[in-house]
């Protein structure tokens, strides 16, 4: 049975009126494009899911949609979405949260449109008037005891704490005038906080077959040729060497540069600058 | 007879996934279809076929899933169904005889042994081992309205996102059902109740009049129906909608509340197949390594204890009677209570799953019959009726568009779509959508092989359709059986694709696939292509890979 398809793709679903579950598969030369065009910033990023409000947006007005956004577990291939509520369309675009908060889209997800939310708990009493099946009112969001499936009880926790910090309407927040800027940053413990560092990233591509090293390291060629390599980047100067030599050790090739990282290195606590987690 | 009040529709719906093994006489799940043609569908028949022969005036709706129709008149299987019966009327016999010293036990043997004997000669003389053709001939007397589903019995609203694959569910059922019954399916029962909007355009782009939501796929509707689920509404397409009535759901549904629960009712889990040794039981059981029920069991529920009492048959059939006249009384009630406030006179539909008639719940078929008999002669306020026979007398009805629903727990999605049974969807989704793209790079005319794989390929992927798989996964029995099936269809589609792709097709492989997926001989694969939305797939599934960071 095949486990992916090769394509980069999201789709979603509606569960219920309350409940959206989105799945999605990042091809492989998806995800090469990516790093070749982001670079080392693409390790400082993060995946993330960004829930569209779209009501009313398909019908023609201009796309003045409001989101939240969902930081998903960077091995996930599916989530189970609360934000959203009765009798709205949204979309879901995937994407990874930049360093500078930026948003890079993979893919664009369909729209679709929750149920409206019936009087279903009264109903068993009410049926036989007319007029008072004329007069019900939607019920109140009911209590979802069950908790939603999800691919695992990591996930699961930390679903949970995206809804809290999402607070008691989910999407709702979003779908209001000013909504509170959403995401990790709010869930944090209360002493405000950094951790930062930096790696390093070598990549490129040759002829496949060929033996790369890089700063005399072997590094893993795949199939087409390309290749690419994550170490630490201490501060000082760092010389790099990347060498290939062909499958038949008759032809070689040498590529060698030095990189300085100065300053004070992993850091913690102290400047104010932009919180990569808190993505828009 | 005076002028009723109003109207009341029961609706059965029986369906089974396909379940045939040529390869082997040990899968237990083949007994599934056994059972409930020797406890549910003949003894059903042969209730209805009675009826219509005193000329007891009834209405009531049939809905024959393909997958089931298609196995019952499957050869392979109606040859394996006459040798389960053969063993089973040889085993009840045997339970004659070794209860003769038992009395609270020996008259109910001989009730089964009486009982299955009557139902394989049904089978075999009136029925000449088809139980559809003994529906066949009763919608042709008028009795019942002969309806269908979708070909595999898909869950719809999953398959939004691929809606030609929908539209091939449905399109194709009907096409069976044509084939088969000669007619055009008026109605179409929508497999668990699951309605999303716009499903309803293939229905009148397939030519059916009607189907069924739950309740709050009408109560939700916008705008809202003036009379609730009592009468029908139009969707915009102008195919008609009816509501699931929850009150007299409920009273035949619920196994506490309901009318099964009753304490003189036969007990479901107390089989002799697990009081018996197994080399008794054994010649029953096939090749299968495990104890299965047999049907035969001599316990009434009794209460909620572990100690049964015997079945005395006499008490079971008081009950179904009387709560015969429960139900009709509170019809009744009903739609007195209805038509005061109506401007017409209310239906009241009552759709069932067939198998909790005589399966589930064994005086079913009993009760039944004590209703449509007390409704024929004991009262005057309501007829029953087809929902074509209301349309037909009401053809105005209002319009309005019904909400996404489904009969399943909590009423939306949430059985089919959970986290033990979602990982098929992205499968699903893709054979969809990679079978439309089949469809239109492989136009007609093709050569003969590569027509049967394209076919075949339909076949596979409506057969990993089916919703009784993502419900057996969440339900949590035979999930093996299930997650099986499931991986079978979806891998022999993958290889199907890519082989018609590359052009490199193992036609002996093919021929083989043929006759294990056997279903839907005259399926036609271009169903796929000429779906308006075909296009529209295509570019929702177009990833949408921009270099603009916003």
């Amino acid at each position: 049975m095949p486990e992916r398809y090769g394509e980069t793709r999201i789709v979603l679903q509606v569960r219920d009126p309350f409940w959206m579950h989105a799945y999605w598969e990042i091809a492989e030369c998806t995800a090469a494009d990516l790093a070749r065009e982001l670079g080392d910033e693409i390790h400082r990023s993060r995946l993330t899911l960004r829930v569209s409000d779209v009501t009313g947006v398909e019908l023609g007005t201009i796309d003045s949609a409001r989101h939240a956004s969902i930081h998903v577990h960077a091995f996930a291939d599916n989530w189970y979405i609360s934000a959203c509520e009765p009798d709205r369309s949204y979309r879901v675009d995937l994407g990874l949260t930049l360093a500078s908060g930026a948003f890079r889209l993979i893919a664009r997800s369909n729209v679709v449109r929750t149920p409206r939310v019936g009087p279903s708990e009264i109903r068993d009493e009410e049926w036989l008037s007319i007029r008072a099946l004329e007069a019900m009112k939607p019920a109140p969001r009911p209590p979802y005891a069950s908790s939603p499936g999800l691919p695992s009880g990591k996930l699961r926790a930390e679903e949970r704490l995206r809804e809290i910090s999402m607070g008691s309407g989910g999407l709702g927040a979003v779908s209001s005038p000013a909504g509170p800027v959403i995401g990790v940053a709010e869930v944090a413990p209360r002493q405000y906080w950094l951790r930062a560092d930096a790696e390093l990233i070598v990549y490129g591509a040759t002829e496949p077959g060929s033996h790369v090293a890089v700063s005399g390291m072997t590094a893993r060629v795949a199939a087409d040729g390309t290749f690419s390599m994550r170490m630490a980047l201490p501060i000082g100067e760092l010389p790099i060497e990347v060498t290939a030599e062909s499958a038949d050790q008759l032809m070689s090739r040498r590529v060698s540069w030095t990189v300085t990282r100065t300053g004070p290195g992993y850091g913690e606590g102290g400047h104010d600058g932009n919180d990569w987690n808190d993505g828009k | 007879m005076s002028e009723p009040r109003g109207y009341a529709a029961i609706v059965l719906h029986a369906h089974l996934p396909y379940v045939r093994h040529p390869e082997g006489d040990a899968y237990l799940e083949e007994k599934w279809f056994y059972e409930a043609l020797t406890e549910s569908y003949i003894p059903l028949y042969m209730m209805l076929a009675q009826l219509a022969a005193e000329e007891v005036p009834y209405r009531i709706t049939v809905s024959l899933s393909p997958t089931l129709v298609s196995m019952c008149r499957d050869p392979l299987l109606q040859s394996r169904f006459s040798q389960f019966i053969d063993g089973l009327c040889e085993l009840a016999e045997r339970e004659t005889l070794r209860t003769r010293w038992q009395p609270q036990f020996h008259e109910t043997a001989r009730m089964y042994s009486d009982r299955f004997k009557q139902v394989r000669s049904a089978y075999h003389d009136t029925l000449r081992s088809d139980v559809t053709r003994g529906f066949a001939e009763l919608a042709n007397g008028g009795r019942i309205e002969l309806i269908t589903t979708a070909a595999t019995h898909g869950y719809l609203p999953l398959m939004e996102v691929c809606p030609s694959a929908a539209r091939a569910q449905i399109l194709t059922a009907v096409r069976y059902h044509r084939k088969v019954f000669g007619t055009t399916p008026k109605g179409m029962w929508l497999p668990e109740c699951g309605y999303y909007p716009g499903i309803d355009t293939y229905l009148r782009e397939a030519g059916v009049r009607y189907f069924f939501t739950d309740a709050h796929g009408i109560e939700n509707a916008s705008p809202r129906p003036r009379y609730g689920v009592f009468a029908p509404i139009y969707c915009p397409s102008g195919v008609a909608a009816f509501g699931r009535d929850m009150e007299s759901s409920k009273q035949v549904w619920s196994a506490h509340e309901g009318y099964p629960g009753d304490s003189d009712y036969r007990e479901f889990y107390r089989d002799i197949a697990y009081d018996l040794d197994w080399e008794y039981i054994r010649p029953l059981m096939g090749d299968c390594p495990v104890r299965t029920h047999t049907g035969i069991k001599y316990y009434r529920v009794t209460g909620r204890t572990e100690h049964k009492q015997p079945y005395v048959r006499e008490w079971a059939m008081g009950k179904a009677a009387a709560h015969a006249g429960n139900f009709m009384f509170n019809r009744e009630r009903q739609i007195e209570h209805l038509a005061s406030a109506m401007d017409r006179k209310p239906i009241v539909v009552a759709p069932y799953d067939a198998e909790l008639f005589g399966h589930w719940w064994f005086e079913g078929p009993e009760f039944l019959e004590f209703v449509i008999r007390k409704i024929a002669y004991d009262q005057d306020t309501i007829k029953l009726v087809t929902p074509t026979d209301y349309l037909d007398e009401y053809p105005r009805a209002q319009v309005a568009a019904p909400s996404m629903s489904s009969w399943g727990y909590m009423g939306y999605n949430e059985v089919w779509l959970a986290d033990c049974n979602h990982w098929i969807y992205p499968h699903l989704h893709m054979m969809a959508r990679r079978m439309s793209e089949l469809a239109e790079s492989y136009a007609p005319p093709q050569p003969d092989p590569v027509r049967r794989a394209l076919n075949q390929a339909a076949r596979e992927l409506m057969l990993a359709q089916s919703s009784d798989w993502a419900f057996i996964m969440k339900a949590g029995t035979c999930v093996d059986y299930a997650v099986a099936r499931t991986h079978d269809h979806i891998s022999r589609f993958d290889r199907l694709y890519s082989d018609i792709r590359s052009s490199n097709l193992d036609h002996e492989w093919v021929s083989r696939l043929e006759c294990t997926d056997n279903i839907f001989p005259d399926i036609d694969y271009t169903v796929y292509s000429a779906s308006p939305m075909a296009s529209a797939i295509r570019e929702m599934h177009t990833p949408a890979i921009s270099s603009a960071i916003s």
